[in-house]
């Protein structure tokens, strides 16, 4: 079962496609949650998924806005596509029947 | 990129993997974070990064069986090396004559010399297994151990120069380098070749062999000084198997060095037979 920010990054990477790398990442993670996301959780986390083999990272071009450095690009693979696939009808299935208006919380 | 922060993001991301490192710096750049996010964000992805490496077994092992078996004794040794010049020193300056300690000069000098030379060597074999045994967790945890190591002797050297001419602290602060400073080289050399060749280890195995035989047979002449002296009333010190147990000890580095290196000795055979 995958985590939290794992599904966001995943979900991150399947929205992007070709353009899936990095600062591309945490700019869309951040615009999808309102949250800010380090780098430091970013690459930790995309590190973890490669080893899960989730995704698979290369090397990309180097663009001159990025001081001539190269981008990580990122592309999710069929198990991590399933992963995510799960991860959100486990989150579907377990929300049915629940209701989130205040009012039904016990003071 | 500011000028502050190229500076700042390129001091700290040397800490990366040089991959690592180039991807990260172009991220902040297209990112345009001020220098302190800038510095702040590549820290905590260097945090995480090494937290993540301490699930291992091999930088437990560096920290406990090098830093804290190896380096602490050897530091103190180090150190304790300036007893000798020290005393003969203060004991010329205040009375004008030799310090009598039963051993001549020239014994006195092989004494320390040999002493010096252990020092060195298994300081260099420590700082090298030190890396080699975690290659990257070596470089923070090096640093670290480093400003603590000078914060330690930079207390030790101002109480020193509150009761001592500076002279004295000086000659108490140039053993400490004989610790320090081939540690230092042993790590780097290790981060930037890898491990020994299988020759290299050999004539590694056998100095070291002939390392601790000298310093466990010149160690002993003090102790043999006084006893000679006190027509064997007095038996100070350790004996001579605990000398070499505790010298053995503090050349575990070299054993593993060797061993790792036979073990990629033995795996380039293999694979050249294979093909």
């Amino acid at each position: 079962m995958l985590g939290e920010f794992e599904y966001l990054l995943l979900t991150s990477a399947i929205r992007l496609r070709e353009d899936a790398y990095g600062a591309a990442i945490r700019l869309d993670i951040e615009n999808a949650t309102g949250r800010s996301c380090s780098l430091g959780a970013l690459y930790t986390t995309l590190d973890r998924l490669e080893s899960k083999g989730l995704v698979e990272t290369s090397m990309g071009d180097a663009t001159p806005r990025r001081g001539g450095r190269p981008k990580r690009m990122v592309r999710v693979t069929a198990q991590g596509m399933d992963a995510a696939a799960t991860f959100y009808d486990t989150v579907l299935r377990a929300s049915r029947g629940v209701s989130w208006e205040k009012s039904l919380v016990r003071p | 990129m500011s000028r502050l922060r190229e500076l700042l993001v390129g001091g700290w991301s040397r800490l990366l993997e040089p991959d690592a490192r180039d991807v990260v710096i172009g991220d902040l750049a297209e990112l345009n974070l001020g220098s302190l996010r800038s510095v702040s964000e590549l820290c905590g992805l260097i945090a995480r990064q090494q937290a993540r490496l301490w699930n291992d077994w091999q930088p437990w092992l560096a920290l406990l069986g090098i830093v804290g078996l190896v380096g602490i004794r050897l530091n103190s040794m180090a150190l304790s090396l300036t007893g000798t010049p020290w005393r003969n020193l203060s004991t010329y300056l205040k009375y004008g004559a030799r310090y009598e300690s039963g051993l001549t000069v020239s014994e006195e000098l092989i004494l320390w010399m040999s002493l010096a030379v252990a020092v060195m060597l298994w300081s260099w074999t420590a700082g090298f297994a030190f890396t080699a045994l975690s290659r990257k967790t070596a470089p923070v945890t090096g640093i670290l151990l480093c400003f603590a190591w000078l914060c330690w002797n930079g207390f030790l050297v101002g109480r020193g120069l509150l009761v001592l001419p500076w002279f004295f602290v000086l000659l108490w602060l140039i053993p400490s380098m004989l610790f320090f400073l081939p540690a230092v080289w042993g790590a780097r050399q290790a981060f930037h070749r890898g491990n020994l060749s299988f020759q290299q280890a050999i004539i590694l195995l056998s100095v070291s062999v002939g390392v601790i035989a000298l310093v466990t047979w010149t160690s002993g002449w003090p102790q043999a000084a006084v006893e000679k002296w006190s027509e064997g009333a007095i038996h100070a010190g350790m004996p001579w198997y605990r000398r070499l147990l505790l010298y053995l000890l503090l050349s575990w580095p070299t054993a593993w060095i060797v061993a790792s290196s036979h073990c990629g000795h033995v795996f380039l055979l293999r694979s050249k037979s294979g093909d």
